[in-house]
């Protein structure tokens, strides 16, 4: 017992530098991606937007979209289940490119989808994020 | 113990206690880098394949360069009138461009779309970021975001 209390602070010390270590990887891992310095400046969550518009997901969309009104969020839901009921399949997403502006980032995708007819498109979709959240597509 | 020997003794514990504590705090800092490096996954996976980018084509370049310069006269002879609709859409809400950078083209069954990302102010000095496309067939812009 008495050593444990003797060891005491240096564990505190470890546990407090861990913690420091652990944020300010994340902060220096977020300045260096964005600005496309390491990785391809993709965000997480334009990634992860993506995915749930491909896979028509209306829980991931929401999750990803601003905290709006009730109205807003059912007109949401009822496009994604709209989506979900049409054929389309999804054949490729690219990641173009992006920039960031303060917490403004913008994202930019080319998807490629298939529609039961056979017929193939491609278009383009820029995502802005504000502090993580898709706030515009287009 | 002499008052000397105690007072040494008493130091050499002081320097081994600060010597201790930054080493603790070093190791700690090492284990929250290692810790986020590991738990910290990035973008997921994407089960979709993507394309190979290509080059900026040219009339797109030409295109960005006139937004950014300002150079109304050279954009009307650039676009049509429905396309500059489109391309006023797409920079919305910037009022005033000081800055466009392409970030990247794909090409799929002849048709390249161009990203680029404008940065300017807007008419309340907000100053703001967009994203847009061109679309560029044949050498011709066909079609904006």
């Amino acid at each position: 017992m008495g050593s444990l209390r003797r060891l005491s602070p240096f564990i505190s010390i470890l546990l407090v530098g861990a913690l420091a270590g652990y944020v300010m990887a994340a902060v220096i891992g977020i300045v260096l991606q964005d600005n496309g310095l390491f990785g391809s400046g993709e965000s997480s969550a334009a990634r992860a937007y993506m995915l749930g518009l491909l896979q028509r997901d209306p829980d991931s969309i929401a999750a990803l979209r601003p905290h709006g009104d009730v109205v807003q969020r059912a007109i949401e839901f009822q496009s994604a289940e709209q989506s979900r009921q049409a054929t389309m399949r999804p054949l490729s997403l690219t990641y173009l490119g992006g920039g960031t502006l303060g917490r403004l980032s913008v994202h930019i995708y080319a998807v490629g989808m298939r529609a039961s007819n056979g017929r193939d498109q491609f278009f383009p979709l820029a995502l802005t994020l504000v502090g993580g959240k898709v706030v515009r597509s287009e | 113990m002499s008052s000397t020997a105690a007072i040494a003794a008493q130091q050499t514990v002081s320097h081994a206690r600060a010597w201790g504590t930054i080493l603790c705090l070093l190791v700690g800092l090492v284990l929250g880098v290692v810790v986020h490096a590991v738990t910290d996954q990035g973008p997921a996976a994407s089960p979709y394949p993507s394309i190979q980018k290509t080059d900026e084509p040219q009339i797109a370049h030409d295109v960005a360069a006139a937004v950014l310069n300002d150079d109304a006269r050279t954009l009307s002879t650039q676009l049509s009138s429905d396309l500059l609709k489109q391309l006023g859409e797409a920079l919305t809400p910037i009022a005033d461009v000081r800055k466009v950078q392409f970030v990247g083209a794909v090409e799929d069954q002849g048709r390249v779309l161009s990203a680029y990302v404008a940065q300017g102010k807007s008419t309340q000095g907000q100053e703001l970021i967009v994203g847009f496309v061109l679309q560029v067939r044949a050498d011709q812009v066909v079609g904006v975001n």
